[in-house]
């Protein structure tokens, strides 16, 4: 490393810059999504519900059960919302033009790569084609 | 998820563009600051939910490094030859990358913009180079790329709609039919560069 990069040359984040990014970010995120999990009711916008198979009248018994529940539900707010439906059914209304076919065609290939890598090799034939148009 | 996943490389690849432009006695330190904001960055939880932005950081970053290695190659060799074109086309399928994953990514092609434009006293003073020529070429190819990336998911979209009879939605008729700009509008009211707007909600 050069002189001039002063006092972080020998800190972590001189030595091994990734390794030091990698656990502020991981801290960071850590704090954020405990935030978001930690937040009181149900938040302004439970649109997510209807991904996880709840209906618009079953709002006010919506009580999510577990950990990830709670973490889509948070997750799964305003735009992101739009791009996991597009990744589940392709575009049916106009309006869903204006958020990236592109990014909402990779969500799905990655769900069907996973579902592929984790599923047992014998129910994989099994697996729903993902349709997008 | 793929989004807290892009958002780290984002942070790395800004740590290496950082360190890349500034001064080597500050790099360090501006590498430092500026790849720890991107983590903090205020749009928090946006950069983790499934939405486009952290892709999109990723691609904008890696692109810009990649110009920033063109150039910065082009000065130590003294010329512009296959790898310099090599750098400025991968920036430019990385911006393009970048736009189809969010429209505004068509804003960086003014990287290639302002480098064409540059020049453009001496092309039409026939003083050009061959040096500067074969950069101008490349820059244009790599900024073709990023247009190409603007307008091919809004042409499918023209083809979709439009193709078949023109008068099934208002926009199809535009002078350029652009299905961004009229479900901005009409969906959400928002109007570009219209200081109207807020009237236009009313009435």
């Amino acid at each position: 490393m050069e002189a001039g990069k002063g006092m972080y040359s020998d800190s972590l984040m001189g030595r091994n810059p990734t390794v030091f990014l990698l656990l502020v970010f991981v801290l960071w995120k850590a704090l954020l999504i405990s935030l978001a999990v930690l937040s009181p009711g149900l938040g302004y916008d439970t649109s997510a519900g209807i991904i996880l198979g709840q209906t618009v009248h079953q709002n006010s018994q919506l009580q999510p059960q577990s950990l990830p529940d709670r973490i889509a539900l948070t997750h799964l707010r305003w735009d992101a919302f739009y791009f996991a439906g597009a990744a589940q059914r392709g575009y049916v209304y106009e309006q869903e033009w204006a958020f990236s076919r592109t990014y909402s065609f990779l969500m799905a290939a990655v769900k069907d790569c996973t579902l592929w890598l984790t599923v047992p090799r014998n129910t994989r034939c099994l697996l729903p084609r993902s349709s997008m148009g | 998820m793929i989004s807290n996943l892009f958002h780290f490389i984002s942070v790395v690849v800004l740590y290496r563009l950082a360190s890349a432009i500034s001064k080597p006695e500050n790099s360090g330190k501006i590498a430092f600051i500026s790849s720890v904001l991107h983590i903090i960055s205020p749009a928090g939880v946006f950069l983790s939910a499934p939405y486009a932005e952290s892709l999109f950081s990723t691609l904008n970053f890696v692109g810009m490094l990649l110009y920033v290695h063109a150039r910065q190659t082009e000065r130590a060799l003294g010329a512009w030859k296959v790898p310099q074109d090599a750098y400025i086309l991968c920036s430019g399928i990385a911006f393009g990358l970048a736009t189809l994953v969010r429209s505004n990514g068509l804003l960086s092609g003014t990287i290639f913009l302002y480098d064409v434009l540059q020049l453009v006293p001496r092309t039409v003073a026939l003083k050009l180079s061959m040096h500067d020529a074969h950069r101008t070429l490349a820059t244009c190819a790599a900024g073709a790329i990023i247009a190409l990336a603007f307008i091919t998911p809004q042409a499918f979209a023209y083809q979709q709609y439009c193709m078949e009879n023109e008068r099934s939605r208002p926009w199809c008729r535009e002078l350029i039919p652009s299905i961004y700009s009229w479900v901005q509008e009409h969906y959400w009211s928002v109007y570009i560069a219209d200081e109207c707007a807020q009237t236009h909600d009313v009435l």
